[in-house]
């Protein structure tokens, strides 16, 4: 629920805090909720890279969850708990890693909103992976393209020809979006 | 205006610089092409979500809490656990375990500054796709061939006309840490970190591998730490980092 009149939830104090970028609430999230994650992945099948890269990107959609306006209903570690172990499902799937016996507990009482609305939260951040993997002369001049700066701005900020900038600028966005249409992710999101 | 690729026109259409019959025609086209559509619609949310700074903050933050998180749970001694009867015989263990890692850490060369920055000192001179101006390629094959010092001589003739050349200052870094003039590379990273804000990370990541070259690791690890992990140095860095534990 992104809206609502009831009083707050206690935990609405994590959500609020990851819409702050406030250091003190991140740190007690990684303290209080952290070691069960890595436990639950390294149980099956994940390695720790896989349990940060999971808790990370989950905290990433509650990010965005928050700037939308999310308010809790149900306790954070439900709903953190949740996004994580489904999102580890589907990774595993993915990957043809899946079997019968992953670990798989009833669900706690979450914010059932926020697990279904996910998908455009998933897009923000596929978009965002692929484009960190560009070169960095690719991430700035596509930056500075996509705040508007025309080319010959670029050009004179990154220290390069202009006719060169124009070139690769289009180069560089062809890498990306076709780096992002070949992530098998793009093809489950695209119709959601 | 001319345009070099589609994304020129998707640009123009989202900033509404688009206008008049073209307007019209683009629309037109995208009404009737569903693979347009979609390349649009993808160019527009990868821009959408790139624009998302407050984010940028936050992967930030989580990278951050993440390491100091990691080190603490490193640093925790797990004797606790132990059966207070077994303690002695674990110490047994841990010095003879001590006494090996000794060993092999004396015995084991691969994690000098020597070999550490042979290891990393991988320079991508990526700027000869750039152009197929002369002078440039001279440079590239000269860097290349890693001759070095025609290099800086070619490169300090080239800069003489094109000064902005962020690019170019960056190869002449690299070829002034190559040839060991420290002092020099090290100006030269600076100047290009300062003057070049997008070359930041390029520039702290050349200064470490300066200091690493030099075998100062405090000032080696300083310039790692700065390299932010919305950089792609930041694997990198985070690499080398532990590697200099």
């Amino acid at each position: 629920m992104k809206n609502g009149h009831r009083p707050n939830h206690p935990d609405q104090k994590y959500i609020d805090g990851i819409r702050a970028n406030d250091s003190g609430i991140v740190k007690e999230i990684f303290r209080e909720f952290y070691p069960s994650i890595k436990a639950y992945v390294l149980k099956n099948r994940g390695t720790v890279n896989d349990a940060e890269d999971l808790f990370h990107e989950s905290l990433k959609i509650i990010f965005l969850q928050a700037q939308g306006g999310l308010i809790l209903e149900h306790s954070f570690g439900g709903l953190l708990h949740t996004i994580c172990k489904r999102r580890w499902i589907n990774t595993l799937k993915r990957q043809n890693r899946f079997k019968d016996d992953i670990e798989n507990q009833p669900e706690p009482t979450t914010n059932q909103t926020v697990i279904e609305d996910m998908a455009a939260e998933e897009k923000q951040l596929l978009y965002r992976r692929h484009f960190k993997k560009l070169h960095d002369r690719c991430q700035e001049i596509l930056n500075l393209s996509f705040e508007g700066l025309n080319y010959r701005k670029i050009a004179e900020q990154v220290g390069l020809n202009y006719s060169f900038v124009r070139r690769r600028a289009g180069e560089c966005i062809k890498h990306l979006t076709d780096s992002i249409k070949g992530d098998p992710l793009y093809d489950e999101l695209k119709d959601e | 205006m001319e345009r070099e690729t589609p994304y020129d026109l998707f640009e123009e259409y989202l900033q509404g610089i688009l206008k008049g019959v073209e307007l019209e025609k683009f629309e037109l086209q995208l009404q009737e092409d569903a693979s347009l559509q979609e390349e649009l619609q993808l160019y527009k949310s990868v821009r959408t979500a790139q624009a998302n700074k407050p984010l940028d903050e936050f992967e930030n933050l989580l990278e951050i809490v993440q390491t100091e998180y990691t080190q603490k749970e490193t640093a925790k001694p797990n004797i606790k656990k132990l059966p207070s009867i077994q303690i002695w015989r674990w110490a047994a263990v841990g010095l003879l375990l001590l006494g090996l890692g000794l060993y092999f850490t004396s015995s084991n060369q691969t994690q000098t500054p020597e070999v550490l920055y042979a290891e990393y000192a991988k320079h991508d001179f990526s700027f000869q796709e750039l152009s197929t101006e002369t002078d440039l390629i001279q440079i590239q094959n000269s860097l290349k061939e890693e001759d070095y010092e025609s290099a800086i001589s070619k490169i300090k003739q080239y800069l003489i006309e094109q000064p902005n050349a962020a690019e170019i200052k960056l190869a002449k870094g690299i070829a002034l840490l190559e040839t060991n003039q420290f002092e020099f590379a090290n100006t030269t990273f600076q100047s290009l970190g300062v003057l070049h804000p997008l070359y930041k990370s390029e520039s702290d990541w050349y200064q470490a591998l300066t200091y690493l070259k030099q075998k100062d690791i405090n000032q080696c690890r300083s310039f790692l730490s700065k390299i932010p992990n919305s950089s792609s140095r930041f694997p990198d860095a985070q690499k080398l980092l532990n590697a200099l534990k």
